[in-house]
Order: structure tokens, then sequence, then C-alpha cells
């Protein structure tokens, strides 16, 4: 290469890979080396070499974190999979009504979710919010808490997959229908034949964003339940922040982040290939 | 139909994009992206270190000055021509260059302790400004759920505030790891020393034959109750023992009217500490406490949670539960409906006194936490004003330090909070000569009783053991075993020998 095209390199390549190093890859090499380290946040850590990982497998905490963490996607992903698609295929159409419900359905994707915790916290209280009506009690309940937690964060995020379907269900060829209606087709036929085998690469990438986001939920947790009552809403995440800022255990946290990382991409990566396959 | 080239060159775009690249393409690439971004962190690392070093601005500054003038005139007096020298001032603009005085910046974080405690601290603030116009001061309410994390993580990564409020476990916690600084090192520490505070509190801001806190505030906690709700069901006013109270609780709780026995929140929350903990430690299950400091007037440092002693205050604890209105509650909803009528009794600290002012339809009266086996303990303790060793002005911070716990500003600051002070020469009126002095006696009555200083540091380890026995139905002694190894974890990661 000329030394004329390195500059290009040093101005494209420069700046991001910085960035990416510092943010990212310095964190990242750090946390794996705290990993081997008992530290308490101050002072010199101390290499103690497999011990935070042997420590692990016998932490019950963890594993219950880990079984919730299960629950809580369990419960999301078919959601997921089923609502904002029914509501991108009853929306998809550019006129003014869809236009107003598309816009609203964004909303509690832009606002920030420790003013829909607190918002959801109230509805679920059982004494004084709509929840009373009910006489339910979500939170307080250590089988459903986790399930409360989850309806928010699916809330949360709703429009966003909507629009993921929405621009899904734009891309498909119009032609596949019009060749499908002429040879007989029905509107579930042309639905089970054409736009779902047509979706396939927009589950792939709504499944695999939702599960990523999902295994490292953390602020409807914080927000929602504080991971309440007792330890019956540890997530991964959470018991990862409880571990470093309450317990102040740095190097046993970073070795909960290190396999927490290699869980969520082993997830994402089974989720990517197992909706690819006969792509 | 035109499509302008489009189709080309989409054409030529795939055809770039499949093409493959050869492995030492791809070496020689990724080495060229390497070499970039190694430049690109030099010259962002040399451009951080030139801004982290470089000297202070030299600012040239036009200004006016007077300045003497000799003149030599020549003049005539009697007729013969003289010399006499003139003296005048003349106005000359010169310019001059001056290095600009950084201000110190002081930053205090606090938990909060009234409902506005930014706003109570405003006029100090600004009385502590026009007093030093040199200083700059900064005070920072921090929710109680987050300043632990906060500082923890501001200590580590050393951004950390110049001073702040800390519960006395805290104090000892960040004392014991060495971030506070020993104020009897300071200049005018003596007349600090002098002041007239309480000899309990000042001695409990030591550690180690140091002095890392200045006491600010009391606290303690008594148990609030409806009046009409108790007289409803004709029982007595004050229970004894435990047993007594989860009696009287029974014959109240009516889930059928909405009236519960007892206010109890699930997770982290004061009240449910206040309930478990008094509990526990009347009933002989001990929580070391301080770092094994021990403090004036209490007993020993030897963790028994997980004892039959402590099977035996979490099975009271769960009876009580079985009264208790339920759900997920926070300290505030409980206490939104102890002032809706519908909750008997609740641990209360004395900033809810003034709540009842809001509520006159409510009839609450106070009685103290009840005995156990090994007697009666409540929540109480003291709150103190620390200095970080990672100041980056200590005179400053030592100053605003000063201020906040002189006898004027504290007394401001308890009058607002309705806490009570850890000096003799502050009297707060409300406390004894206001509506509810008969109430405020209680509290401070309380205070002989106090023993849990641990809370600010196990609280959550505590609360969250609570709600998996009471709520979740958990083991009791297995619960209470894995409790106290979590314990064990805190104080060993604290750096404290056990």
């Amino acid at each position: 290469m000329k030394k004329s095209q390195i500059i290009p390199y040093l101005i494209f390549f420069g700046p991001i890979s910085s960035l990416i190093s510092g943010l990212l890859l310095f964190p990242t090499i750090a946390s794996v080396l705290f990993s081997f380290t008992r530290w308490y946040g101050v002072g010199t850590p101390n290499f103690v070499g497999t011990e935070n990982y042997e420590r692990l497998i016998s932490d019950a905490d963890f594993w219950l974190a880990l079984l919730n963490v299960g629950r809580y996607v369990a419960f999301i992903l078919p959601l997921i999979a089923v609502i904002p698609l029914t509501l991108a295929l009853t929306f998809q159409q550019d006129n003014r009504l869809s236009g107003i419900f598309k816009s609203v359905m964004v909303f509690p994707f832009v606002f920030s979710m420790v003013i829909e915790g607190i918002l959801w916290r109230w509805v679920y209280q059982p004494h004084i919010g709509p929840m009373s009506i009910l006489k339910v009690d979500i939170l307080g309940d250590y089988q459903t808490a986790i399930y409360g937690v989850a309806f928010v964060a699916f809330w949360q995020a709703i429009g966003f997959y909507m629009y993921m379907f929405i621009a899904g269900l734009g891309s498909i060829d119009i032609s596949l229908y019009e060749a499908a209606k002429i040879d007989g087709a029905g509107s579930l036929q042309a639905f089970r034949y054409i736009t779902l085998p047509s979706l396939k690469p927009t589950f792939a990438f709504v499944v695999t964003m939702a599960l990523i986001w999902n295994i490292q939920t953390f602020d409807p947790v914080f927000v929602v339940t504080h991971g309440g009552p007792g330890f019956s809403t540890f997530t991964p995440v959470f018991y990862i922040y409880w571990l470093a800022f309450n317990r102040q255990d740095m190097g046993y946290a970073s070795a909960v982040s290190v396999v927490l990382l290699l869980l969520t991409l082993a997830a994402a990566l089974t989720s990517l290939r197992l909706l690819r396959t006969g792509e | 139909m035109t499509d302008y080239g489009m189709s080309r060159r989409k054409i030529e775009i795939d055809s770039l994009l499949k093409t493959k690249m050869n492995r030492r393409k791809a070496i020689s690439s990724a080495a060229k992206a390497a070499v970039g971004a190694g430049a690109a962190v030099v010259v962002a690392g040399g451009a951080a270190a030139y801004f982290a070093t470089r000297p202070p601005e030299v600012v040239k500054e036009v200004v006016t000055v007077e300045k003497p003038v000799e003149r030599t005139v020549v003049t005539t007096v009697a007729g013969s021509p003289t010399t006499i020298i003139e003296r005048q001032t003349q106005t000359v603009v010169q310019t001059q260059t001056v290095t600009p005085v950084v201000k110190p910046k002081v930053t205090m974080w606090k938990g909060p302790h009234t409902p506005d405690d930014p706003g109570v601290y405003a006029p100090l603030l600004q009385q502590f400004r026009a007093q030093n116009p040199d200083i700059d001061v900064e005070f920072v309410s921090v929710p109680w759920d987050q300043l632990s994390a906060k500082l923890a993580s501001g200590v580590a990564a050393g951004t950390i505030c110049d001073l702040a409020y800390l519960p006395s476990t805290w104090m000892y916690q960040y004392a014991n790891q060495g971030a506070l600084v020993e104020l009897e090192t300071l200049p005018g520490f003596e007349e600090v020393k002098a002041a007239p505070y309480k000899s309990t509190p000042w001695k409990a801001g030591q550690f180690a034959t140091h002095q890392y806190g200045i006491p600010y505030l009391s606290v303690s906690v008594v148990i609030m109750y409806n009046k009409d709700i108790f007289e409803n069901a004709g029982v007595g006013p004050a229970p004894k023992t435990w047993d007594d109270l989860i009696e009287i609780a029974r014959q109240v709780h009516a889930p059928d009217k909405d009236i519960f026995g007892a206010g109890m929140p699930l997770g982290w929350e004061a009240y449910a500490t206040h309930w478990g903990s008094s509990l526990l430690y009347s009933y002989g299950a001990n929580v070391p406490l301080s770092f094994g400091k021990p403090i004036p007037g209490v007993g020993d440092n030897e963790l028994t949670l997980n004892t039959d002693a402590g099977v035996e205050g979490m099975t009271k604890m769960k009876a009580l539960w079985q009264y208790s209105q339920k759900g997920k509650l926070t300290r505030g909803e409980v206490t939104d409906l102890f002032f809706a009528g519908k909750i008997a009794m609740v641990p209360h600290e004395s900033f809810t006194v003034p709540l009842l002012e809001k509520h006159p339809d409510i009839r609450a009266g106070l009685f103290q936490l009840p005995e156990g086996p090994k007697g009666r303990y409540t929540y109480a303790e003291s709150g103190y004003i620390s200095i970080f060793k990672q100041t980056k002005s200590l005179d400053a911070t030592w100053k605003f330090a000063r201020f906040i716990t002189s006898r004027d500003a504290n007394e401001r600051y308890l009058e607002a909070s309705f806490l009570f002070p850890t000096r003799d020469d502050i009297e707060v009126e409300e406390f004894t000569r206001g509506k509810h002095a008969d109430l405020y006696k209680e509290f401070i009555g309380a205070i002989q009783h106090g023993r849990y200083s641990m809370y600010a540091l196990y609280g959550e380890e505590l609360g969250r053991m609570q709600d998996d026995i009471i709520a979740g139905g958990a083991d009791i002694k297995q619960t209470l075993d894995r409790t106290a190894q979590n314990i064990m974890l805190i104080i060993k990661a604290s750096g404290f020998k056990v």
C-alpha cells in the first residue's frame, strides 16, 4: 500500500478503533483480569487464580439469577414474537389513524425506564393502584414478581419491535401476493406461505436482539422491584451490580460478568443459527 | 422506465461486496487498521496529557494606574529665573500579566432526612458563599438506596465527593479502608472538640483512636399507632413484649374492612429492618456491629444470627407478617396507608411526626418497640460529617465542614428535619415546647435502647432475608445460615479482620 493510502485508513479507522478499544475492549479485558483476583474496590487486587469461577459453581444466588432470567426471557419472547407482529400487520398501512397509533406505540420506548418503572409500581400496587380492584399482588408474590417486571420491559419495547416488523413487511415483494391471489390463495394462506417465511430475517434479528437485551436486563428490575421480594427477581446483571456495590466483591462480580458474556454470546449465536436454518 | 443507471451501480456494489478477500489482504488490512488505531490512541493520549498537565492560563489585563510624575519647571521668582521640581500624579494605561485564581470547589453528598434537603441547604450554602467568596460549594442529595453504591464506586474510581454525611457504620467502613481524613490533624480541631458535644456520639465518631467524623444528628425509632383502631378493637396502647404486640396485631387485623395489624414493607426498606432487627436483637441473635468497634454500653460483636435465638426471632416475625398488609410496598407507601387509617401500627422515625399536621383525622400515639428475652433494642444512632482523603482542597473542605457543623447551621438543619441534636447547646423548640413535644419525648427516650448501627451496611441482606422467610416461605435456619455467610463476606470485603 502506498503511503498516501495510509492516511484515509487513519482517518476512517483511527477514531472508531480508538473508541472501541477505550470503551469496549479495555473494560472487557480489565473485567477478565479482575475475575482472577480478589478485589474489594480499594487497595490492590490479589491474584487468586480460578477461585472465583469455582465459587460460582456452588453459588445458589447465581443459579437463582440465571433461573430467573430464563423465566423472564421465556415469558417475554413469545410476547415479542406475536403481539408486535399483530400490531404491525394491523397498522402497516399509511393512513392518519395508523400514523397516530404508531407514534403513540413508540412513546414508551422514548421515555425513561425510571419514570415508567415508578408508574408501573403504582399500577401493580395492591392497595391503592388499579390492581387493588382485582386484589392481585403481582410484585409481592414470589411466583409472579419476575413476570410483572418482564411485562414492564415488554411494554416498553413493544413499539420498537412493531417498527421492526413493519419494516420487514414493507420489504416483501407485493407481486408475490398478487401471484398467490391469482393462484386462488386466501389471506391466511398468503400469511402462512408468503408473509411468515419472508419475515424470517426480521424474526432472526428481533429474537436475537430481544435475547441479548433481556438476558442483560437491569433497569426494570432496579426500578420496579430492586431484585425483591427477597432475591426473587434477581437477574444476572442485577446480581453483578449487587456483588460489586453492595458486597464490594469486585473480583467475583467480574467473574460473573465474564460468564454472563459467554452465555449471552452462546444464546445469541444459537438463536441466529436456528432462525437462519433453511433461509 | 429510466433508472438513472441505478441498476448498473447496484451490480457494481453487489460485485464489490461479493469479492472475496484473501488471507494476505485481510491480514494487511487488519494491520493497517491496528496501526491507525495505535496512532489515534497516541494522538488522543498526547492531547489528554497536554490538557491535563498544561500550566494555568496566563491572562493579559488592561488596567489604569495612578503614577507619580516629577517635572522640572523653570519659572521666574522675584525677577530671576529659578528651577523648581513639581510633583504630580498621572493616569496611565498599561497591560499586566495576571494568573487567574481558580476557586476551590467543595462537593458534599448526603442522603435526605427531609422531603427537600437541597431546599434546606440552599440558604446555608448561600451564607457560606457570602462568608467565603473564594470557595465554591455544591450540595448533592443522593437517594439512600443509591448512596452506598455511589460512595463505593466513588472511592474506587477516585471520583468521590470532598465530604459526606455518613451513618456511623459507613464512616467506620471508609475509615477502616483509609479513605477518610483524621480530623485531629487539621488546624482548629481543638475548637471543634471543645464544643459541647454529647459524649456518646462524639466518641462513636472515633475509629482506631482517630476522630473521623463530627456528630451531626441522631435518629431513633418508635412505633406509631392509630388510637382509633386500637380503641375500636378494645386493645391496650403499649404492648410490653413481642408476644403482646403480635396479639394486638391479631386483634385489630380486619383485612375485609381494609384494616391491617402491622405495616411491613418488603425488601430493603427501613421499616422492615426496624421490625426485624429489633426482634432479632431482643431475642439474642446478634449481628456484628461496627467492624468490631465496641459501641459504648453495647454488647459484643459476635455473629449469632444463625442460632436458635435467630430462629425464634424470625418465627415471631413470620407470625407478625400474618397480620400485616401484603404487597411489595415501599416505606412511603406504608406511611401513606397508615395515614389513610388502614394500618394499626408501624415503626417510624421522628420526621414522620410533622406529617400528622396534614392528617388531622388521624389520632396517633407512640410506644417503644417491645422487649424480648434479652431486652429492648431499637434503631438509634448518630450520623457524621466526614472528609474524604481524595479531596482536592482540604482547607476549603474543612472550612465548609466546620461551617455546617457549627451550632447555628446544625440547628437550622435539625429544625427542618425533626431529628435530634448531638450537642447540648442546640435546643429545637419543636421538641421541647411544640404541639407534639410529648411524641418527641418518646423518640428521645428510645435513644437509650439504640443498638443496630450495622443497619446501613447489612440492611439489604437482612431485608431480603426477612422477605424470604416471611413472604417466600423459605426455611428459617437455612436462610439465616446463608445470610450469616453473606454478612461475613461483607465484613471481609470491608477489610476488617474477623
